[in-house]
């Protein structure tokens, strides 16, 4: 009996096609029936905290029946005591600027300071207090979009951690608080004496921060400016001047690019420019009736990037061999093929010397036939494509001769004309660190940057800065580093500080102040201002806004911007009106020339040899399995997450929530291991395993994560922070402590090998794809490009079998709303959409979403009213990855209104799925009816979390929901009030964009769009007519308004008809 | 039935409507009509508004342009009270917070619920009287809540039950006996 039930388990088992973990595609998975049970279970997660709380009650003495009566007496009295409603005051204005109306949003154009990218912002304010980003559409770098981190740096302004006011004490040792006239004179004093100066900073690229600060050293004997950055380009900048002369970090024309050939640069996510980069890209994966080019995206990578997730083909490489793999590329296209005009040039032959294949196996097990189909299609793209890498300045210069090689460079890629020098240098910490060490410093200045933190050797810095005579820290809260100064001067945040930056040579943005300071804090090139006061001796412009007892930074700004941009940009107007039109567009944008080719140097190649060297020197992969689990010689590689960064605002828990694109984790780090090669070292996902090479050892969980190359395992940095508040501190662990940082090589991220050993703990990560199950429905539906090109329509597995008119329906279908004035849809193109999350931390932001903490994430309790599901097709090591923006589909038969006992969800006129909160009792049938699973429930009230000064972050047009409601996408209700008022205002009708909801305001590759399709020629309208367009779910006949594009895929269809993945 | 179980039961009718009418004095209401606080100032509406007949927007500059029709700052008192009875005690204060930046904390009276998005503009700019939801503050020495700002209250008007006739001679002039609606009744029109 029980062999026969085994048996017909075996044969029911089908691979499914989208799948969500490797054991979903092993029978033993399907199988199992305690987890098929628990799986179908909704409610699965049961308050068992709160039963194992009244059990404990019972053994200590107190029944159940007591607990009851005691809870019910004390319910009985809370209810007497809110017997009066509470007395409200309407606190008015003394006096009210004119400019501002309470209750009427004003905006500010400003500049993000979040990363060295500096895109244009649009600050909301209400009643003065910024309450949303959003990306300045007339900015050049970001034409209105931001991505997750920009959203939630408006969080890192309220953090109730920040420094409240000045501190003094002791390097390493206790700070007590001092005021500004302390610290100013003891600092003044240092400086007085000093005359070896050492300045490091963050990258500053505004010219007048830059001046000031050039200023501020001119006084010196000796004074050096750092500038440092983690999530910089100092290898691409380092490759560039090998390669080119100059060291620039070059603009790429993606929106130009037929074939786009990424050797480990996540430029979709972390790397670079990434807004940019994607909206460009973006415009290259639009499909329509119309336009049916599409380009072709290959990424050799070590990590499973979001990047890697778009591309058409993506090769797992072992970290630090993207080089050996474009070597391959180059040696095939330039020595095999003879193509190009370094075909045949003594020098690069020279230096390819070598086979193919051997440069292949170096980079792992690679399908030699693919490359080299790459190499062709390269070249049938030249001129037309974009080659870049991520890794060391030999890849670059490999990257550089591929693309001069093939005359991508002065078309695709401008070095010239709009690339600015690189400033940043993180190699520059070594020589520093030596200098401190000798003990020849005087003053040290940190402005904002962490190298305690990030430095692989960060104990070794943190000593060498006690060395220094004096070290001052500007920083926002007592961090790593700021824990070993003399005096910690407390800064602004961004929107509170005037400054300028010049992201590229034809941009000059201005960052304007949406908030006067909340604590006692300064700008960093005010703090300058007031040691030039103070006494320190300076030139030019900084002594002459000194010499004003009230001059600040705003007065040096605008003077610089006088003396600088005025002249040659004035048009004739007067300087105020200049300054106030730009103030008010936020950027100056300066038309740059056309960049031309520059001359490769071909002596550059020398780096990769080099380079390759190096990883031929690593004994990779070698796994010794003793009598406890160990492996030595693991390629580990160390990757930037979409939220987290450099760990920067590691103290914010919008960002600590924000699902990891790919993996779904929240709130921790991890390490990253192929199912096979896990398989091989016995490991599952939660494992806790010990990592350690020769600088660094850590526990950390293990995470099975398909589409990694074997022999390889991958952390994201920006965790294990120890230092960065009561969010951020102590959650992952560091990763950049495992990096590699010296003088010659600079700082690496790559090349690095540990060794793992099984330490039989077992860690819960906080995972959340996984928190609902498809059951095998048809959700989503993807094709290749062939197949698309023949017939658009092909491959919708979504579309219902049975024809929705013979399926008997509860409901009467289909609604008529073509009489109402609009009907609200929303379509999501799954082409463009690359799973970055900048829409779910737009969505937190704007509809007040609460933050829920790792132990409810584990409940799967999250509360984010959008989430993107990240399905896996194909085999199970070398996948491809879908994205699917899921929110609520606001159905015309809506299964949660039909459940509903006390009709708190209904439907709207037009169209919308509305849910009213003060109606909702919590019996949560709906979530349980929802086949899209995307009303979240508030099992506490979480608003409660937020204090002090986050409480000014809450938009006041959304209600602040509170424990025992359910809550969902409302399709951005409040901005369509909103504009319908405003169009009410204006006598006018609401055109088409008037109303953009967060997620689409934000998409960096346009993917969602949102208006009414009662409107003939709105945008909405032509993408529901694109053959691409589909509801999820139909079968189920609740026909959404939420419709989704086909996601098309640049590569062959294989036998089965489905797209494969390489590896 | 024997006479100690029927006093018992009169004992509990007499109980549970005394528990009720308790209930009713002392739980909280769903409407606040009739609530007059005293105000740190006794600014009279009727003086201001009644007797010398300033525009409630003179003060009130949100109603037609904001969600709020918010409370006049101090500068907008002093516009007139630098020269209109500065030597009053009341004025004395109201000129000494002034002069400190300190703003006068009044008690708010008409408060809806936070889950209710009310917008003064859409109901101003469509020629809805002030007094239709506030009372006759003309005539209000100390201001109270004159009408139960209930949701029901609310309705009443949105769905024509009982819509003012000016209103609905301003929104229907050509069928101002009718029972139209006058305004959206759907939940997120304020529920959101």
């Amino acid at each position: 009996m029980e062999s026969t039930e085994k048996k017909s388990s075996e044969v029911k088992f089908e691979t499914p096609r989208l799948w969500m973990s490797p054991e979903e595609l092993t029978p033993a998975y399907w199988a199992d029936e305690e987890k098929q049970t628990r799986n179908a279970q909704e409610f699965y997660d049961k308050p068992i905290e709160t039963l194992e709380k009244i059990e404990a009650l019972d053994r200590a003495g107190l029944s159940r029946r007591d607990f009851l009566t005691v809870m019910g007496a004390s319910m009985a009295m809370a209810s007497f005591a809110c017997a009066r409603r509470p007395v409200n005051k309407i606190i008015p204005y003394v006096v009210q600027p004119q400019e501002l109306t309470p209750g009427n949003p004003l905006y500010f154009a400003s500049t993000c300071r979040e990363c060295a990218n500096s895109c244009g912002l649009l600050v909301k304010t209400r009643e003065g207090r910024p309450i949303k980003l959003e990306g300045n559409d007339e900015h050049p770098v970001n034409r209105g979009k931001l991505c997750a981190r920009g959203q939630a740096s408006l969080l890192n302004l309220y953090d109730p951690d920040r420094l409240k006011g000045p501190l003094k004490g002791t390097k390493g040792g206790d700070k007590g608080s001092a005021n500004w006239a302390d610290v100013d004179s003891l600092v003044t004093a240092a400086l007085k004496e000093a005359k070896r100066v050492r300045i490091v900073s963050l990258p500053e690229s505004g010219d007048s921060t830059r001046r000031a600060i050039r200023e501020f050293m001119a006084a010196f004997a000796d004074a050096r400016w750092i500038e440092v950055d983690p999530l910089g380009q100092d290898e691409l900048a380092d490759g560039q001047q090998e390669s080119y002369g100059t060291r620039v970090a070059p603009e790429y024309a993606f929106d130009r690019a037929e074939m786009v050939v990424s050797f480990g640069a996540d430029f979709l996510g972390t790397w670079g420019d990434h807004v940019r980069n994607a909206q460009k890209w973006s415009k290259t994966r639009k499909l329509s009736a119309a336009k049916d080019s599409l380009s072709k995206l290959v990424v050799f990578e070590s990590n499973l990037s979001i990047t890697g997730a778009s591309a058409d083909e993506r090769f797992a490489v072992l970290p630090g061999t993207e080089v050996a793999a474009a070597l391959a590329v180059a040696h095939e296209m330039i020595v095999t093929q003879k193509k190009g005009r370094f075909a045949g040039n003594a020098d690069v032959t020279s230096a390819l010397s070598g086979s193919f294949e051997e440069w292949i196996s170096k980079a792992g097990s690679l399908d030699q036939a693919e490359v080299k189909k790459i190499a062709n299609e390269l070249w049938e793209a030249r001129g037309k494509s974009v080659i870049l890498g991520a890794g060391s300045p030999g890849l670059h210069a490999v990257v550089n001769l591929l693309n001069s090689n093939l005359e991508n460079d002065g078309k695709t890629i401008d070095g010239n004309a709009n690339a600015l020098p690189y400033s940043a240098s993180n190699r520059a910490l070594a020589g520093l660190q030596a200098e401190l060490e000798s003990g020849q410093i005087d003053v040290l200045v940190i402005d904002r940057a962490n190298p305690v933190y990030f430095l692989p050797s960060g104990e070794a810095f943190a000593s060498a800065m006690k060395k220094a005579k004096f070290v001052v820290a500007i920083s926002d809260r007592m961090d790593e580093t700021a824990r070993f100064a003399d005096v910690v001067l407390p800064v602004n945040h961004a929107l509170e500080s005037w400054g300028d930056a010049r992201p590229d040579a034809g941009t000059f943005s201005l960052q304007q102040p949406a908030i006067a300071p909340l604590f006692d804090t300064r700008s960093f090139q005010d703090v300058l201002i007031g040691w030039t006061r103070g006494g320190v001796r300076s030139s030019g412009l900084l002594a002459q806004v000194a010499q004003n007892p009230k001059g600040s930074f705003y007065d040096y700004l605008k003077e610089n911007w006088k003396q600088s941009l005025y002249p040659a940009h004035g048009k004739g107007r007067g300087f105020n009106e200049f300054w106030e039109s730009t103030l008010q567009t936020g950027v100056l944008e300066v038309k740059a020339g056309p960049s031309r080719e520059r001359p490769f140097r071909t002596a550059s190649l020398k780096l990769a040899k080099d380079a390759v060297q190096k990883i031929s020197s690593l004994s990779l992969g070698k796994t010794k399995k003793g009598p406890s689990l160990e492996a030595t010689g693991i390629a580990l590689g160390l990757y930037f997450k979409p939220s987290m960064g450099d760990g920067r605002s590691a103290n914010n828990a919008w960002l600590q929530e924000m699902p990891d694109p790919i993996s779904t984790i929240t709130w921790d780090n991890h390490l990253n291991i192929a199912p096979a090669y896990a398989a091989e070292l016995g490991l599952e996902s939660n494992d806790v395993v010990i990592v350690k090479n020769d600088q660094f050892t850590a526990e950390v969980p293990v995470k099975v994560q398909p589409g990694i190359a074997k022999g390889a395992a991958t952390l994201a940095l920006g965790y294990g922070r120890t230092a960065a508040g009561k969010v951020g501190t102590a959650v992952g662990i560091n990763g950049f402590r495992f990096a590699r940082f010296d003088g010659e090589a600079g700082f690496r991220l790559d090349g690095i090998t540990v060794s793992i050993k099984s330490t039989g703990k077992k860690y819960q990560l906080a995972e959340t794809q996984g928190h609902h199950r498809i059951m095998g429905r048809p959700v989503l539906n993807e094709i290749t490009y062939d197949a698309f090109k023949k017939n658009p329509n092909a491959s919708m597995e979504t579309e219902p079998a049975v024809k929705m008119e013979t399926v008997p329906t509860l409901w009467d279908s289909p609604v008529d709303y073509s009489k109402s004035p609009h009907r609200w849809m929303l379509a999501v193109d799954l082409n463009s959409c690359t799973g970055c999350g900048a829409c779910v931390v737009a969505c937190q932001a704007e509809n007040n979403t609460p933050v829920v903490g790792r132990d409810r994430v584990r409940q799967s309790r999250e509360m984010h009213w959008m989430r993107i599901d990240r399905y896996y097709s194909g085999d199970e090591n070398s996948p491809t990855v879908v994205f699917q923006p899921m929110m609520c589909q606001h159905c015309e038969n809506a299964p949660c209104e039909t459940v509903c006992p006390v009709v708190a969800t209904s439907h709207s006129e037009d169209g919308l799925n509305q849910m009213t909160y003060s109606r909702c009792v919590g019996t949560r049938y709906c979530q349980n009816n929802c086949p899209y699973k995307t009303r979240r429930f508030n099992f506490f009230d979480h608003w409660k979390d937020y204090k002090d000064t986050m409480n000014m972050v809450w938009n006041p047009d959304v209600t602040v929901r509170s424990r025992g409601i359910m809550e969902k996408c409302t399709f951005c209700v409040q901005r369509i009030n909103d504009a319908k008022s405003k169009a009410k205002d204006a006598k006018a009708s609401l055109k088409d964009g008037d109303v953009r909801t967060a997620c689409q305001q934000t998409c960096p590759t346009d993917a969602i769009i949102f208006g009414n399709v009662n409107d003939k020629d709105s945008a909405i309208r032509k993408w529901m007519e694109n053959p691409r367009a589909f509801r999820s779910l139909e079968i189920l006949n609740t026909r959404p308004a939420v419709h989704y594009l086909t996601k098309v895929r640049n590569a062959e269809a294989s036998e089965e008809g489905k797209e494969h993945g390489h590896g | 039935m024997n006479s100690g179980l029927r006093k018992f039961a009169l004992f509990g009718v007499v109980v549970f409507f005394g528990l009720m009418v308790a209930a009713w004095q002392v739980l909280p209401r769903t409407s606040n009509q009739g609530y007059q606080p005293e105000q740190p100032i006794p600014f009279s509406h009727k003086l201001h508004a009644g007797t010398f007949k300033i525009d409630c927007r003179y003060c009130h500059t949100g109603a037609y342009k904001s969600a709020h029709a918010t409370v006049p700052s101090l500068s907008t008192c002093m516009n007139c009270h630098s020269l209109v009875h500065p030597e009053s005690p009341w004025m004395q204060e109201i000129k000494k917070r002034y002069a400190e930046g300190r703003p006068v904390e009044w008690v708010r009276i008409h408060e809806l619920p936070d889950h209710v998005h009310f917008n003064h503009n859409r109901h101003v700019s469509k020629g809805v009287q002030c007094e239709t939801c506030h009372g006759n503050v003309k005539e209000m020495d100390k201001v109270y809540q004159a009408e139960p700002l209930t949701m029901g209250w609310c309705l009443n008007c949105h769905r024509g039950f009982e819509t003012p006739k000016y209103l609905r001679s301003s929104i229907y002039p050509e069928n101002p006996e009718g029972s139209d609606p006058v305004a959206p009744f759907t939940c997120n029109t304020c529920h959101y």
